[in-house]
């Protein structure tokens, strides 16, 4: 995730804790590009404590198909980048196994103007359910667990 | 070169590891799948329609980390497949 000589941040699917909400905001607020940004948007889906249907979950594993997620993130990132308005975009997703409230997945979008940076997150985020190779598997508390699909 | 074969999910949980290495001579992905279901049943269970008497239609395949368009199911199982190919069966995704 982090370059050689630079730290930067780089959009794509990573161990758990590979970096912070808070990382990816001061990565983003250190580069010369912020002086064009007026809102920083960011969206983080984290574990849930019940399922869809209700049921008590204590925790969630993620497994991942790395080399077709990040091609899937990267495409997604290029593609809001083109976005009028939309100065960056880092998407970061984690895969391993994670307990009630950690987080799963990062979206932080840099835009000129909210308007612009509300609807590239929601569009971002709304793109990643649907498109990147990860799969989550939920754990329930009465110990059975189920991919879900 | 012997074909690679990813497991992600369910599949994963079937066999027990991320990936395997298959040296039989194998030419498309119908034998594939013969020799997969011959080694693991269960994972007949997971991406096998006994209905159609076929792949499940979500199922997506990808080869050598590209997925493989959209196609008819007969189509997919007569894909060829070469020495060294990188084969994966996709589930229907779910994202954190």
């Amino acid at each position: 995730m982090f370059g050689k000589n630079d730290n930067s941040i780089i959009s794509g699917i990573y161990p758990k804790d590979a970096c912070s909400l808070e990382d990816i905001v001061q990565f983003i607020k250190k580069r010369h590009s912020i002086r064009e940004v007026g809102s920083i948007h960011t969206f983080s889906g984290i574990v849930r404590a019940t399922s869809k249907e209700g049921k008590p979950v204590k925790g969630i594993k993620i497994d991942a198909y790395e080399e077709l997620a990040n091609k899937s993130i990267n495409q997604i990132c290029d593609d809001i980048k083109k976005q009028y308005g939309i100065v960056e975009i880092i998407l970061i997703h984690y895969h391993g196994e994670f307990c009630l409230s950690e987080d799963l997945v990062h979206v932080v979008v840099a835009a000129g103007h909210r308007g612009e940076g509300f609807r590239a997150l929601s569009v971002a985020v709304e793109r990643y359910k649907k498109e990147i190779a990860v799969w989550k598997r939920e754990d329930f508390q009465d110990g059975t667990s189920e991919w879900i699909h | 070169m012997p074909i690679e074969v990813l497991y992600f999910a369910e599949l994963k949980d079937i066999t027990k590891k991320p990936k395997e290495l298959f040296n039989e001579p194998i030419s498309n992905m119908k034998e594939l799948l013969a020799l997969l279901f011959k080694t693991y049943n269960s994972l007949r269970n997971v991406i096998w329609d006994g209905d159609s008497d076929n792949l499940c239609s979500n199922v997506s395949i990808a080869v050598n980390d590209v997925l493989v368009p959209q196609m008819d199911n007969e189509d997919k199982l007569s894909l060829s497949l070469s020495d060294g190919d990188k084969i994966a069966f996709l589930l229907p995704i779910s994202g954190g």
